[in-house]
């Protein structure tokens, strides 16, 4: 039985019970979600089961091109929600991946949850290290844990959690599992009411270790309350541009955009 | 309705061979129109000027003569060309008939050698071009691309510092970084070497290099060095180049935990079950194919088993970090593993 | 301000010099520290305690991809589903075609009379506009509705990335990606919905030729003109009914079989010209299989698809049945503009074996070829001025397969436009639902130009030369 002190009348059995979804729409938004993931974690799948909206969702990786948009409300708040490709890594130079690295890193979304695949969470958290370098403000969302448990594989949320400093939810989106719990963590980020210590990387090879601390260094004093001083170190060190032109501008922060503004970019 | 079909026949087939002839990809009319029209005095002063920048990075001395057979023009009309280039303020000729880049004629140079290697890197790494078009498609576009093109590529490519060669690309500013390695002449026997650049100033020199098959990130093993020849080692062959073809390898040593791994077996001959270790990329896979491999998991170090052979033998599926992801034998290719027992 | 901005380009400048001293392995060097950070945490949460499912995953993946079964199941499901679904739209398109044509429009044309709305306005609302509408409802949702939820199925099975696995070493023979497999399968269905398909195609250059020859998949909204011709101009010619379906049918798949040669000679054609430079990379994921649900599916990919590319149609219909209307009503000196047109586009049609009527209708039913046949028919009896015939002026109307054999016969048919009108049909610009699809997945107006235009120049050429040589062989009889 769920065991979170979540407001009044909860119950596990039915996550919607304080979740209206919102589908698309004019809305005055209180917080941004982003949704990061691979493809096929079923990432569409909790999307529409948050927002009630139908996006095809396939078995088939490049489902999701351009981004969707929908929005639930959730103890009292307005959530935008934003679907963003899914994506093997944020470090190449894909489109795909410029739209969702782009999202997380100038749109700022108050929380971005990750959508991994509990059968094959080691190529999954691949993403996650990723995404934990520009934001501190996530939750991991380990869906398909119901097939996983066909496969035999349990995957331990309690110590991954304890291990990446962020939410772990285990789900199974297409039963609609866990989203209670989901919702849950999602309104404590975005709250504030939990504060995330997200695991970052360690094992850079000595040499690349040392030019980031070097650069993370002048960055920090120029831009004092840079959250992801590291990963912007670490792209202006792959000559990315537009990171390289953030520097210049010094402007870190893109003033967001109406939704239906951004989705005919 | 008066003519013979057999006439119609005739025109009609006349007709498609006129618009072949006239449309055919590099050897139609047109586009054999565009190249003569690409070659304007413009382009003969930007060959120039490239070839005068080139040859004082390497401390050589221009004269009008060596010059001629470069641009392949007749003399005479090289020196006018050259008297016009000099009274444009872009280079300078002195009594030994010596040729010099004015300042201005160094940045010019600067901006066509950087539009080159930016675009000889582009050809490389983001289409399927084969490495002998990347230079001769580099050498006309170079000419017909604006500056800011030029940058929005540079861009595009993540600020690139070396183009396929292994060659520096300058900078905006002119910076020219530093050639990595020296040449693979200075190195004793038994040493191994990692290939970073070929200089391809010498067009039969470098010619004699790819007929070798040897391109930047090639490991190298020296097996002997002489007057008259050097040996290379690589994995599955043995090079014999003279000296002087030799020399224009440029290289640097490997570090001694990495020359274990000089296996020449790659993914491609994997079969059904069988498990291994990744242990690098060849040279040749680069740009997107790289970084979509890496994308998908697979990088050296990387476990991976063969789990389903295709009904013709070709792609197979690789089982990589718990997924099942095919691959073409072109791309497993260029994968080099070494076996390991199946720990399935 | 200035003080942040030389020290904004001091930093740069010191990324600039540490790049050089890095060199460009940095990105390599990075992704395999964070994919080892990655495994030694799952290491750590992850438990294994047994592999039942995994038997059951890898003798799927045998029987789907083995030599012996891989095929036949494939070629067995692909039948399946388009029998299904020719078969399946049979009784709800008639239905559709009698609540919508036969019972709604005669109600229409009747309130419309009530309210003495002026007979014009009635003519282009009702009789074309509507009526265009409403037959590329009839004829387009059943077999769309049916098509594509059966494909989801497969593909939400898992089941079709195998399809691309099996057919990849046929497909790279000429350039071109496995997975075109699954988009020109689903071309049959619907070409602009194939077209969005080709976004699984993540390598560029495969991409784009599949977006190409996508068109040379035959659409639904075809098959009604290959199967009437078919059966009346070649099935005809046998005395006995049931060999006359069976040739008939038989030509049918003839037609489908050569839009794949059709496909895979042009695929080879662009990798080898104009797409020659565009960058190529293979690599599938093969995910695994999970049981479909039947019930949200069918749901969804009703929502999804149909309605959506329906919708489109719809929108693309409805100015082409005013288009007809207004041609077949407007006179100019004593005839009507179609009539006019007509006899301006015949010579050049007789001349590639077709005719003027067939080129109009082609012309008017860009937005949408579910209309091709009834404007023929309707564009014939206005021409020839076959009485008792037809349903007016501009009002598109269809007839039993013996009448309709007639009439055509009466507009000077011959076998050869039917097997040229066969090919047309095959080779022709794709409809303007599928042009602007391109355009929005490409973005690009080269190649869009060239899909719009490379199968119509070569359906106009081959015509072309199928009625010379016919003609030389036939000994010159002009039609």
């Amino acid at each position: 039985m769920s065991s979170r002190s979540c407001a009044s009348t909860s119950c596990s059995a039915c996550p919607s019970g304080q979740l209206t979804k919102l589908g698309e729409g004019e809305q005055v938004w209180d917080y941004v979600v982003a949704l990061a993931g691979n493809p096929n974690t079923g990432k569409s799948t909790v999307f529409n089961a948050l927002t009630g909206l139908r996006q095809h969702t396939g078995n088939w990786p490049g489902k999701t091109v351009v981004r969707a948009e929908g929005g639930f409300a959730y103890e009292g708040k307005q959530y935008q929600i934003v679907d963003l490709p899914g994506t093997y890594s944020l470090l190449s130079a894909s489109p795909d991946e410029e739209v969702a690295r782009d999202f997380i890193l100038f749109d700022r979304p108050d929380v971005t949850v990750i959508v991994a695949d509990a059968t094959r969470l080691e190529r999954n958290l691949n993403l996650v290290l990723q995404v934990l370098e520009i934001t501190d403000r996530a939750v991991l969302c380990v869906n398909l844990v119901d097939e996983a448990r066909r496969h035999g594989i349990v995957v331990d949320t309690q110590k991954l959690e304890e291990r990446l400093g962020i939410p772990v939810i285990g789900t199974a989106a297409r039963q609609r599992q866990g989203l209670d719990q989901l919702l849950q963590a999602i309104s404590d980020v975005a709250s504030g009411r939990r504060v995330c210590h997200p695991y970052h990387l360690q094992n850079e090879p000595p040499a690349l270790k040392e030019a980031i601390r070097t650069l993370v260094e002048k960055i920090e004093t120029l831009f004092p309350g840079l959250p992801n001083a590291r990963w912007v170190a670490l792209r202006i060190l792959e000559g990315d541009k537009r990171m390289i032109a953030a520097v210049q501008l010094g402007e870190f922060h893109q003033v967001r955009k109406q939704p239906t503004e951004a989705a005919h970019e | 309705m008066t003519l013979h079909p057999g006439v119609l026949l005739a025109i009609g087939a006349g007709i498609l061979v006129c618009l072949g002839l006239l449309f055919w990809p590099r050897r139609g009319l047109i586009s054999l129109w565009k190249d003569l029209h690409l070659n304007t005095s413009r382009t003969r002063m930007e060959h120039v000027l490239k070839h005068l920048f080139n040859a004082e990075n390497l401390h050589r001395k221009t004269t009008a003569k060596n010059l001629c057979i470069r641009v392949g023009m007749g003399l005479r009309k090289t020196q006018a060309l050259l008297n016009r280039m000099e009274s444009n303020g872009l280079i300078k000729q002195d009594d030994q008939g010596n040729i010099s880049l004015t300042d201005e004629g160094n940045s010019y140079a600067i901006r066509i050698v950087r539009a080159h290697r930016l675009w000889e890197r582009y050809l490389a790494d983001e289409t399927g071009l084969s490495g002998d078009e990347w230079h001769q498609k580099a050498e006309r576009l170079e000419h017909t691309t604006s500056p800011e093109q030029v940058e929005a590529l540079a861009a595009q490519l993540g600020n690139p510092l070396y183009d396929p060669h292994g060659t520096p690309i300058p900078t905006v500013d002119g910076v020219v970084g530093p050639p990595q390695g020296q040449p693979a002449t200075s190195f004793a026997v038994g040493e191994v070497i990692v290939v970073t650049h070929v200089d391809k100033e010498q067009d039969h020199l470098y010619s004699q290099i790819q007929a070798e098959g040897i391109v930047p990130g090639m490991q190298l093993r020296i097996l002997e060095t002489s007057a008259q020849r050097i040996r290379f080692g690589s994995q599955d062959n043995e090079h014999v180049l003279a000296p002087v073809v030799a020399a224009r390898i440029i290289a640097m040593p490997l570090p001694a935990e990495q020359i274990e791994v000089l296996s020449n077996e790659t993914l491609s001959s994997l079969q059904q079950g069988e498990t291994a270790r990744v242990v690098r990329f060849a040279p040749t896979c680069r740009g997107i194919e790289r970084r979509r491999l890496m994308d998908l998991g697979i990088l050296p170090g990387t476990q991976v088993q063969v789990t389903l052979n295709g009904p013709f033998g070709d792609p197979k599926a690789f089982l990589v970090r718990q997924t099942a992801i095919a691959l073409r034998k072109e791309l497993s290719n260029l994968i080099f593993i070494e076996r390991t027992e199946g720990a399935s | 301000m200035n003080n942040r901005d030389s020290n904004a380009e001091d930093i740069l400048a010191q990324a600039a010099s540490l790049r050089w001293e890095l060199g460009e392995k940095v990105h390599e060097t990075l992704m395999e520290s964070i994919f080892e950070e990655a495994a030694g945490i799952a290491n750590d949460v992850v438990s294994h305690t047994g592999q039942k499912a995994k038997v059951w995953d890898r003798s799927l993946d045998w029987l789907f991809t083995s030599r012996l079964t891989g095929f036949p199941i494939m070629f067995a499901l692909l039948a399946g589903v388009l029998w299904l679904t020719i078969t399946g739209a049979n009784v709800p398109s008639s239905w559709l075609a009698w609540v919508l044509l036969d019972t709604v429009h005669p109600l229409l044309k009747q309130g419309a009379a009530f309210i003495h709305m002026p007979w014009w306005l009635a003519g282009v609302l009702i009789d074309g506009m509507y009526m265009a509408t409403a037959w590329v409802v009839s004829v387009m949702l059943p077999p769309m509705a049916i098509f594509f939820p059966l494909f989801t199925l497969c593909e939400d099975f898992g089941y079709l990335p195998r399809v691309a696995f099996n057919m990849d070493a046929l497909f790279k023979k000429v350039g071109a990606h496995g997975k075109q497999a699954l988009t020109m399968s689903m071309g049959y269905g619907c070409n602009a919905a194939g077209i969005v398909a080709c976004r699984i195609i993540d390598s560029p250059r495969e991409r784009l030729i599949a977006i190409i020859t996508n068109n040379f998949a035959v659409c639904n909204g075809r098959w009604p003109t290959l199967f009437l011709i078919s059966s009346i101009f070649i099935g005809g010619m046998v005395s006995s009914p049931l060999l006359g379906s069976l040739v008939s049918s038989g030509t049918v798949l003839a037609v489908m079989m050569l839009g794949v040669l059709f496909t895979f000679g042009v695929s080879w054609l662009l990798s080898n010209t104009m797409l020659r430079g565009e960058a190529s990379i293979y690599s599938l994921e093969l995910p695994p299989y999970r049981p479909p649900r039947f019930w949200r599916t069918m749901y969804t990919s009703l929502i999804d698809r149909t309605i959506y590319v329906l919708w489109r149609a719809i929108v693309f219909a409805l100015p082409a049945g005013a288009v007809i209307w207004l041609l077949s009503n407007v006179t100019m000196g004593g005839e009507t503009l179609a009539v006019h047109i007509i006899h301006w586009l015949n010579p050049f049609g007789v001349l590639i074996g077709l005719n003027g009527v067939i080129l109009l209708a082609y012309i008017i039913a860009i937005p949408a070829n579910e209309i091709v046949i009834p404007t023929v028919l309707m564009l014939t009896v206005l021409t020839t001025g076959t009485a008792g015939v037809g349903a007016g002026n501009g009002v598109m109307f269809e007839l039993s397969e013996g009448d309709t054999a007639a009439l055509l016969h009466a507009g000077g048919w011959t076998l050869l436009t039917a097997v040229n009108l066969l090919l047309f049909c095959l080779l022709h610009n794709p409809c303007s639902t599928t042009v602007f699809t391109i355009w929005k997945e490409t973005r690009n107006l080269k190649w869009t130009t060239v899909a719009a235009l490379l199968p119509l120049v070569m359906g106009l050429l081959t015509c072309f030369f199928v009625a010379q040589v016919w003609r030389l062989v036939a000994g010159g009889v002009t039609p």
